[in-house]
């Protein structure tokens, strides 16, 4: 027998050979070597082909479907004859500037960033301190030193943070209703699928309203939480209809927080809604949520924070004694008013070669001096840095320590930073230390 | 065609459609615009058969159909990947860089992008779960053709990526160091 053909094999491996075609072609693998490499040499294909195609992936698994109204629309149904293609530039005029989802994700990150910036602003004891104790009682050994009473402190504070900017961030969203729909309106057809609606839920909140509550209700009924509702509607019967179960009673809102968290990271993007990881040691993070990315960054900025400081020995203890010391003392002003230069940052500061480092970007220097004067603020401490020898204006060079990465260097115009670059961690060829001149 | 079928579609074939395109188009935008399309012509069917790959075809169609339409069309393309380009260099505000994804997305392009027509269209079909017959009423070929199609597809797509890769290598490699 002759060996087998690569399409067959691909027909095999891709399950699409009939039984007979494919029992005969088992029993030749078996017999012949050639035939079994060959076999081999498929699944490999096949295997990074697939990788590869997935490396071009930036669509966002259960990305929210427009609504079917949308579809609807008479100006979208005029817009397209049939043998006629609308074109791009058709779409895009179709799609107002304030409906595209990217304008709503930068509102809701918007709304989100304004409201936690007042909460913390309103929290004295809201310092990065407080979101350092957390994290090392979790992360770091130095945990040990903390005390309950540290914690529970901590606690609080990032209880009391979360749930007065989920009001805030309620309250803005539902200030927000007036400025017309973000995303085009549910479709009407899940109204007849029976069983509690999102809107439904939240209006039965209301008639019980607490602060949080109330919150909710008023995320429910902006513009935004309403394809939130639709998405979250569009899974819940989805999974229902699959497993022939009830459909998800509206006492799911009310699961722990740390459940709703777990439970949303495999969930599809529900544009608004209100996350808050309250049961997580390292932080305590309110948002709303645009895009799974950004809800996760924006914890991530709560946890680099806290890292930050966690990492940074001896400015965690500082923050610590102040802390403890405080009912003996008067209140120490808050660390984010006055960023402190962390021993962390102190230690990374320094020159550094980058020879070493495998970079196509040209305007890198071969040496970079780090700084300690800050930068910029946003959205987390930038310091400065500079290439040598010569100043390499009107390039700005700045760069921060990002946890378990190590210290990332950005090259920046204007407001943008059109160049990142690790220069040192796991996740980088780490350059090399040198003796600033 | 009813608003609950219309639903049913959307939930089964948006997200992969939305995918295929975006892999295809390499603009998301653009991907979920024609995916809008799509199923706003399968609103005005009264049935489908074979439903799955009827939209597949469609939106490949309309794909196609637009990028032979005029030089304009081309140029936007040329802009969305300049676009694409800066995006990749400009980290997201709260992200991790990440060039190293960044460059493996652009190599993977440049491999996805040196496949032939028929070859890519059905490689991508497949990712997203269409069966042979699927693929072969969407791209008008014979269900018997498409085992062929695509092992050459992914020899090829394999040894492309590598062959840039190795390239690139070579090319980091000779600059590396510079200023």
């Amino acid at each position: 027998m002759e060996h087998l053909d690569e399409g067959i094999i691909h027909t095999w491996l891709d399950g699409e050979l009939s039984e007979q075609a494919a029992s005969a072609l088992e029993a030749h693998a078996r017999s012949c070597e050639v035939c079994s490499e060959l076999i081999s040499e498929a699944r490999g294909l096949t295997a990074a082909s697939s990788r590869i195609l997935r490396s071009l992936d930036e669509v966002p698994a259960n990305v929210v479907p427009l609504g079917v109204e949308s579809l609807r629309r008479p100006s979208a149904v005029a817009g397209a004859q049939p043998g006629a293609p609308a074109t791009g530039a058709q779409h895009r005029a179709r799609r107002a500037w304030f409906r595209r989802p990217q304008f709503a994700a930068a509102a809701a990150l918007m709304i989100v960033a304004a409201g936690t910036w007042r909460v913390t602003r309103d929290q004295s004891n809201a310092t990065i301190a407080d979101f350092a104790a957390p994290v090392v009682a979790s992360e770091a050994p130095a945990a040990t030193i903390l005390d309950s009473s540290a914690l529970s402190t901590a606690t609080a504070a990032t209880d009391q943070i979360a749930g007065s900017a989920r009001n805030q961030v309620g309250q803005v969203a539902g200030a927000a209703k007036t400025t017309g729909p973000v995303t085009p309106p549910a479709p009407s057809a899940k109204k007849a699928e029976g069983g509690a609606t999102g809107r439904a839920a939240a209006e039965r909140e209301a008639a019980q309203p607490t602060p949080e509550q109330s919150a909710r209700e008023r995320l429910a009924h902006s513009p935004v939480a309403s394809a939130a509702d639709a998405a979250a509607e569009r899974k819940a019967s989805a999974d229902s209809a699959g497993k022939g179960a009830a459909q998800v009673p509206s006492s799911a809102r009310a699961e722990s927080d740390s459940v709703r968290l777990a439970r949303f990271m495999n969930s599809p993007i529900r544009l608004g809604e209100v996350v808050t990881t309250g049961a997580s040691a390292s932080s305590k993070t309110t948002s709303v949520r645009a895009e799974l990315a950004d809800s996760a960054a924006r914890s991530e900025e709560r946890r680099v924070r806290g890292e930050n400081a966690a990492a940074l020995g001896a400015a965690r203890n500082d923050s610590l004694a102040r802390r403890q010391n405080q009912a003996a003392a008067p209140a120490a002003a808050p660390l984010r008013d006055a960023p402190p230069v962390d021993a962390a940052v102190a230690q990374a500061a320094g020159c550094y070669d980058l020879a070493s480092l495998k970079s196509t970007e040209a305007s890198l220097p071969s040496r970079v001096r780090l700084n300690t004067s800050v930068a910029r603020e946003e959205p987390l401490l930038w310091y400065a840095a500079q290439g040598y020898p010569g100043n390499t204006a009107p390039i700005q060079w700045v760069w921060r320590i990002v946890p378990e990465s190590g210290i990332q260097l950005a090259r920046v115009e204007g407001d943008r930073r059109v160049l990142t670059v690790m220069i040192s961690g796991a996740a980088a060829t780490t350059a090399a230390r040198v003796p600033c001149p | 065609m009813e608003d609950t079928e219309l639903e049913r579609l959307f939930r089964l074939y948006h997200v992969p459609l939305v995918r295929y395109l975006t892999r295809r188009l390499g603009d998301r935008d653009w991907a979920e615009e024609v995916a809008q399309e799509t199923f706003l012509r399968a609103l005005r069917q009264d049935t489908l058969t074979s439903e799955r790959s009827w939209l597949f075809a469609v939106a490949t169609n309309m794909v196609r159909d637009e990028a032979r339409k005029d030089e304009r069309r081309r140029k936007h393309l040329q802009l969305l990947a300049t676009e694409e380009r800066e995006r990749e260099l400009d980290p997201p505000e709260y992200g991790e860089p990440d060039l190293d994804r960044a460059r493996e997305r652009a190599l993977a392009r440049r491999a996805v992008d040196s496949l032939a027509e028929k070859d890519r269209l059905a490689l991508l079909m497949k990712e997203e779960g269409l069966n042979y017959t699927e693929i072969a009423e969407a791209l008008g070929l014979s269900v018997g053709s498409i085992g062929t199609t695509l092992s050459r597809a992914r020899r090829r797509l394999a040894e492309s990526y590598e062959m840039i890769q190795a390239d690139e290598h070579r090319r980091i490699g000779g600059t590396h160091g510079a200023s």
